[in-house]
């Protein structure tokens, strides 16, 4: 239908076009036009996203006739578009291959080639970021105008989507890194984007370096995963480079024969992330896949070929979650994500929220063959999931800033997206996937609608200091509405179907395997979360919207309803908050779609082996608990925020324990309200013993080394002023020294010769 | 053969040159008058000039080497009139400006 | 061997080139309208044309017979037609052009079509060099440098510093030329013949043998050095060089540090690295000793300077230092051994020092009005906020000759010490490696005491603010030859692959050894030969 390799390259070229215009142009022509650019670009980009979105599909639905078929491995559809090669060096790395694999140690070349790949999930991944990135465009052109660097907003947001659609559409694992840390500088720009502010400047600074622990996990990840399994690309290609579908087919069927190709040239490169010899096996072999340390031990001939387990596996996935923690705002690296709110915005609706903190959750999706071969690894993701889930909705309960609240939701949503992930089966992952689809829509939904009470309100996010709203501002109320809604988990708003997708798939690891146990604490521990969630949801929206109206001074008389090029948005986004959920729950069509994916058909692959044999559980249960658990923090909420305060004042009293005050530094509220006090506890335990660190190197550099190098610095100097005397300016002089000069050499020449 | 002539081999040409290019460079770094230099300057090429015809010639040398000695000679000596030619509107500059043509007043650039 | 055509054929970029550098005198001459702006715009514009055209005539006529080593001229005749010199008549054109772009507004308007006929007529007398494969041929090569770099020194402007300038390089050139002959005749009377092929055969044929005329090899080395160092500024035949820099416009102060290189490092590379290996240790020794000599010369007496051009004499002599490394290299590796490295570092730092030279004096150039130059280095002050683009520009042509890593300069200076370490590493003589690891040791001081000034210049051009704005007239052809001098230098910091490619072929080929399989098929230019 279309040229699927164009519609990829130009996704991410058009956001990257809109950039280097509006850099170029924002100052001096577009200025107050600057959105225009990135309007235009990222919903291009959207446009081509869904077409891209909708080509796959077609593939999926008709998958084998002819040339396509080659491009179809068992339904699942991968298109390189590839790009250039952008380092190659041969025989890199003697590798050797793991004991089980068939080829044995060869000379590895290092080759990284820009390749873009569309499958299941990236096309979903890309259709949501530039969508999203459209409408908070959009947003944007009315929330940021008249500021002073509108340009350099629309600059950043431009590079931002480049960045998140290249993450996503790349295929490797060096240039996910690449991208990975383009989309935190993008971050970093944002957030900071009030540089004006201290806070924002901090924030800016804290984002960063706690996102430097993670990447620092990651790229030891990247290090392990190169040197386990001598490549770094996801999908197979030949060791040429080469990764034009037919001819790796080939490669591929020559391999699967026990054929080695003459020329090396030609010779099957497996990905990591491989799905070469997968679709191959029968039922048995891919059972004994997940058994791994059969494997290891077995050798399973010579199409056996398997994710490494064991301590390498274990370690190459902890590390890999260590990145995703730190992108993903995850315990222990969830505290940068609050104090990311001095950002403008649309910018914590479109990274903060709906996009780059998911990027995370992507990863550990896309890599989740990595997983399946570590049950201890998964159990980690599920365990750092949930209880940051619960840590992050706790947190919630006593913020007052209506930004941070929703910061804090997004952790603890981010929290149920690992928990997914962390049951790293065929459901687990979609159930995640499609919970991070749905949360991007009312979590983006309810920041831009926070942006619109904010606009009102002069910039104040106090929500000590406004209430009762919802007769100024009737279009954000009802969709503040319908996003909190969303979020609590009630039927039938898309919430529901993903959150309770999520508990189901975390209720079917409960009965047997590995760590059933964890998985059980972890599924009540996940219902409780919920319960806090619709809570603090509506405790926040009822002292925004509710109660006696109340305005802030700074909003002055023009406290009013946003601009239509704000609340359009909005209302898109509402609409698609409150239906997208329903409707792909019930047609079903997400799982299915994704299922296409290479690694998760593998997983859904497994699935499909033990679900021949295995039960069926029945899911109805959770879906009638979770809806009563909203409906209870809901009701909570309204008891205790709407009207009378008397109940929250005497709550809040009994907690704060009083009576003894030694303990009210550690009462649950206080623990609360101070996050836990994981900003002290970091400050104590890294910050200051770093700071004294750095203040002893220090003095130890400025008086001692400096010292010693300003000694040897004298030298050239003294030297020079000697040199400098030789010349005197006289020409006479300079033809003889260049005479004499001559001569010396010969005399040297002579004297060498003699002795 | 007049013996006197026989006796007279390549060194002896060698010699010769070494002395007018040593003549010439010291009559380079010793004059103040540009017109001295330039004279120092053919002094250093003619000894070079020796020395190739004192090689490429048929009478000293045992084998035949054709003319390219004698050719790069006449080269040198065309070069050499060339660079006068520029050595004297050089000349004529240097002395606009510093009303002098001795090099030693060329000596406000050092350091 | 005159009457052969080929050599015609082969040269006849540069036969055109001269020729249009005649019609610049002569066209000029006959119209003569009033010389104002228009009219050097015209001729600036003829001029670039005609180097531009050269540049595409020797692309296409000869770029891929020269690639597939098809054209050979029979015997050993005066050319050298091989992918050095075809590299090294390249450079020069494309250094070329930018010299012609960059003296677009330098000047007298009177006297343009007398600057710009010699400057290509010098551009002339580089490619010679570059092909010459003959001591008459290659000797008459440096004058045809050598004479036109007189003429424009005294074009240049008109008072007594360039007066002083012009005196000063004109008599030492001469008398390095005299030198250089006058070795030149030790290796004719050695060889018996002036074909370098020759030579080299000669003397590696003899050199074992004692006594005779190859005892004078040493001494014809020796005065080789004298003759080509001066052209290069290494050290001691360097004086002339802060004095004539800082005398002369930065137009030709740049093309001093230019072309005169270029010339000198073709030169030493052909005649003592190709020709000369057979002289034994002394030639490596000699070089090495010169080598530490000359970089250190330049580097610690950079860090006086005050005066824009005379610190860039020092770094120019500095950086002739660090490229001694690489001939060092070449000359002590032993000759069974294919490719060193030592030439092809050499030719790639050239290329990388070339470029960063002329984006920084074109900069200067353009910061710069005719009757008020920037001088010295304090004018630069607040550059960077009065003409950003011009700032960066210099930014990076100064981070690229200290050699910093995103740069061109890096990769030279990698490839430089990166070898003589690989030398020392690789071999077994104890003496070879004493002294290349105290070359390669020494380098590196030395290239961490350039950083300092070169980041001086950056510091004041981003740190200070200015007391008085600079003119800035120097027009946009100065602009755009320091813009594509720093965009070749990024360029070349990127990706520098294709030129460590092409470094390794010039290296090959002027060794006259045949091409590996890998570099024989790859990237063959389209250009046809007969």
């Amino acid at each position: 239908m279309f040229d699927v390799r164009t519609l990829l390259i130009l996704i991410p070229a058009l956001p990257l076009a809109a950039c280097v215009i509006t850099a170029l142009l924002g100052p001096r022509v577009l200025r107050s036009q600057s959105h225009w650019p990135a309007i235009v670009a990222i919903f291009g980009s959207f446009v081509c996203s869904a077409l891209l979105g909708l080509e796959i599909y077609h593939r999926q639905a008709e998958p084998t006739d002819g040339a396509s078929a080659r491009d179809t491995l068992g339904g699942v559809e991968v298109i390189p578009a590839p790009l250039w090669t952008w380092a190659a060096i041969e025989g890199a790395y003697p590798w050797t291959a793991p004991s089980n694999w068939h080829e044995g140690s060869s000379e590895r070349d290092f080759r990284i080639s820009v390749v873009l790949r569309a499958d299941a999930l990236t096309a979903m991944m890309l259709v949501m970021v530039t969508f999203v990135a459209t409408l908070v465009a959009i947003y944007s052109a009315g929330y940021m105008h008249g500021d002073a660097g509108y340009w350099r907003f629309f600059t950043y947001v431009s590079l931002f989507v480049f960045s998140m659609t290249m993450l996503v559409s790349v295929s490797n694992f060096l240039l996910l890194y690449v991208f990975w840390e383009a989309v935190g500088v993008c971050s970093y720009l944002l957030i900071g984007f009030w540089y004006q502010k201290p806070e924002a400047a901090a924030a800016g600074k804290k984002a960063f370096l706690v996102n430097r622990v993670g990447d620092f996990g990651f790229a030891l990840g990247l290090f392990l995963i190169w040197t386990t399994y001598g490549t770094l690309d996801f999908h197979d290609s030949l060791a040429n480079g080469d990764t034009d579908p037919v001819r790796v087919a080939q490669a591929r069927e020559e391999l699967q024969t026990g054929k080695t190709p003459a020329d090396p040239s030609q010779r099957l490169t497996p990905g990591v992330l491989g799905q070469t010899l997968l679709e191959t096996q029968d039922a048995g072999g891919r059972q004994m896949r997940r058994d791994w340390e059969t494997i290891l031990t077995g050798g399973q001939g010579p199409d056996t070929r398997s994710y490494v387990g064991g301590g390498v596996g274990l370690a190459i996935c902890l590390l890999l979650l260590v990145g995703a923690c730190g992108k993903s705002a995850q315990f222990p690296l969830h505290v940068w994500l609050p104090d990311a709110m001095e950002g403008p915005t649309p910018v914590s609706a479109l990274i903060h929220a709906a996009t780059m903190v998911t990027a995370g959750v992507y990863m550990i999706a896309r890599c989740i063959p990595l997983f399946d071969a570590s049950p201890e690894a998964q159990a980690v993701v599920a365990a750092i999931g949930g209880l940051t889930a619960l840590l992050a909705a706790l947190i919630a309960l006593t913020q007052y800033d209506l930004k941070r609240v929703l910061a804090y939701s997004t952790i603890s949503q981010l929290g149920y997206m690992f928990l997914a992930m962390g049951t790293a089966t065929a459901t687990g992952v979609a159930a995640g996937m499609f919970h991070l689809f749905t949360h991007a829509f009312f979590k983006a939904l309810l920041f831009l609608g926070a942006g619109s009470v904010m606009h009102a309100m002069g910039g104040v996010i106090d929500m000590r200091r406004f209430s009762g709203l919802r007769h100024i501002m009737p279009t954000t109320y009802a969709t503040f509405l319908i996003g909190s809604l969303a979020l609590a988990g009630m039927a039938p708003f898309s919430g529901f179907f993903s959150k309770d997708a999520v508990i189901a798939a975390v209720y079917d690891r409960t009965h047997d395997g590995a760590y059933a146990g964890l998985y059980s604490v972890l599924m009540y521990s996940a219902l409780l979360t919920a319960l806090l969630t619709a809570f603090y949801t509506f405790r926040a929206f009822f002292m925004t919207f509710h109660g006696p109206q109340q305005i802030p001074a700074e909003a002055g008389h023009h406290a009013h309803e946003s601009p239509a090029s704000m609340t359009g948005p909005l209302l898109t986004l509402a609409v698609l908050a409150a239906i997208i959920g329903g409707v792909l729950f019930v047609t079903g069509s997400f799982t299915h779609f994704l299922g296409h994916t290479p690694s998760l058909a593998y997983l859904s692959g497994i699935a499909g082996h033990e679900s021949a044999g295995g039960h069926h559980a029945d899911h109805t249960w959770i879906a009638v608990v979770s809806f009563f658990i909203a409906l209870i923090g809901i009701g909570v909420a309204a008891f205790l925020y709407l009207g009378d305060q008397r109940e929250v004042q005497a709550i809040s009293k009994e907690l704060q324990l009083r009576q003894s005050p030694r303990l009210r530094g550690v009462s649950p509220y206080q623990l609360s309200a101070h996050k836990f006090y994981f900003d002290e506890i970091y400050d104590f335990l890294i910050v200051r013993p770093m700071r004294l660190f750095a203040q002893g190197t220090y003095w130890i550099d400025r008086h001692l080394v400096d010292g010693l190098v300003n000694l040897v610095g004298r030298i050239p100097p003294a030297l020079g002023s000697v040199m400098r005397s030789l010349q005197m300016g006289l020409v006479q002089f300079y033809a003889l020294a260049m005479v004499l000069g001559a001569l010396i050499l010969l005399a040297v020449r002579l004297w060498a010769a003699g002795r | 053969m007049v013996p006197l002539v026989a006796q007279i081999t390549v060194s002896h040409y060698l010699v010769v040159g070494a002395v007018l290019f040593v003549t010439g460079a010291v009559c380079m770094a010793t004059k103040r008058n540009i017109l001295g230099v330039l004279m120092g300057v053919e002094l250093v090429l003619n000894g070079a000039n020796v020395n190739f015809i004192a090689f490429g010639s048929p009478f000293l040398r045992e084998h035949h080497l054709g003319l390219d000695g004698q050719l790069i000679a006449v080269f040198v000596i065309v070069l050499a009139a060339a660079e006068a030619a520029v050595a004297l509107a050089i000349a004529l500059n240097f002395y606009n400006n510093h009303t002098t043509i001795d090099v030693d007043r060329a000596e406000d650039l050092k350091g | 061997m005159f009457s052969d055509t080929t050599t015609v054929w082969v040269l006849w970029p540069e036969i055109a080139l001269a020729a249009l550098a005649v019609w610049i005198y002569v066209g000029n001459a006959l119209f003569r309208p009033k010389p104002n702006t228009q009219t050097r715009l015209g001729w600036t514009t003829f001029a670039a044309a005609a180097v531009a055209f050269a540049g595409f005539a020797l692309y296409w006529h000869q770029g891929g017979a020269v690639w597939r080593q098809s054209l050979v001229l029979e015997g050993h005749g005066p050319l050298a037609i091989d992918y050095f010199a075809y590299a090294m008549r390249t450079v020069a054109l494309l250094a070329g052009f930018l010299l012609v772009l960059q003296a677009s507004r330098a000047g007298e308007n009177e006297l343009v079509s007398e600057y710009l006929g010699t400057l290509l007529l010098a551009i002339v007398g580089v490619m010679l060099t570059a092909s010459a494969n003959e001591l008459i041929f290659l000797f008459l090569g440096l004058e045809m440098l050598s004479i036109p770099t007189y003429v424009l020194l005294f074009l240049g402007r008109r008072d007594g510093a360039t007066a002083e300038a012009t005196i000063k390089y004109f008599f030492l050139s001469v008398a390095s030329s005299a030198m250089l002959l006058y070795g030149f005749g030790f290796l004719y009377g050695m060889a018996g013949s002036t074909s370098l092929t020759e030579i080299r055969a000669a003397l590696e044929t003899s050199s074992a043998a004692d006594g005779g005329l190859m005892t004078m090899a040493p001494l014809a080395l020796i005065l080789v050095f004298a003759g080509l160092g001066f052209r290069i500024a290494a050290a001691p035949f360097h004086f002339y060089a802060p004095d004539v820099y800082q005398g002369a416009t930065h137009a030709n102060a740049s093309l001093l540090s230019i072309l005169p290189k270029i010339a000198g490092v073709v030169v030493f590379v052909r005649l003592v690295g190709v020709t000369m290996p057979a002289l034994g240790d002394f030639a490596w020794q000699l070089a090495i000793v010169l080598s530490i000599l000359t970089m250190t010369i330049g580097n610690v007496s950079a860090l006086w300077q005050t005066n824009l051009r005379r610190l860039m004499a020092y770094s120019s002599i500095a950086h002739s230092g660090y490229m001694l490394i690489g001939l060092a290299v070449a000359l002590a590796a032993s000759p069974a051994e294919a490719a060193t490295g030592g030439l092809s570092s050499v030719i790639l730092y050239l290329f990388v020092y070339v470029f960063a030279t002329l984006g920084a004096f074109a900069a200067f150039t353009y910061l710069g009005a005719k009757d008020r130059e920037v001088n010295r280095i304090d004018e630069l002050a607040g550059v960077a906020k009065t003409r950003p683009v011009a700032a960066a520009i210099i930014a990076v042509c100064m981070f690229s000759l200290s050699g910093i890593p995103p740069l061109a300069g890096f990769w030279g200076k990698l490839a430089l010490f990166g070898n003589a370490i690989r030398l020392a590493t690789n071999t077994e003589s104890a003496t070879l490696q004493w002294w290349f690891i105290v070359l390669a040791v020494v380098g590196v001081l030395n290239a961490a005491v350039a950083a300092a000034y070169y980041l001086r210049i950056v510091g004041v051009m981003y740190f200070r603010t200015a007391d008085t704005a600079l003119p800035s007239q120097g027009g946009w052809g100065a602009w755009s030859a320091a813009a594509a001098a720093a965009a070749m230098v990024l360029a070349v910091g990127v990706l520098p692959g294709r030129l460590f490619d092409n470094a390794q072929r010039a290296e090959l080929a002027v060794k006259g050894i045949a091409l590996p399989e890998g570099l024989s098929q790859a990237d063959a230019p389209t250009s046809l030969a007969k």
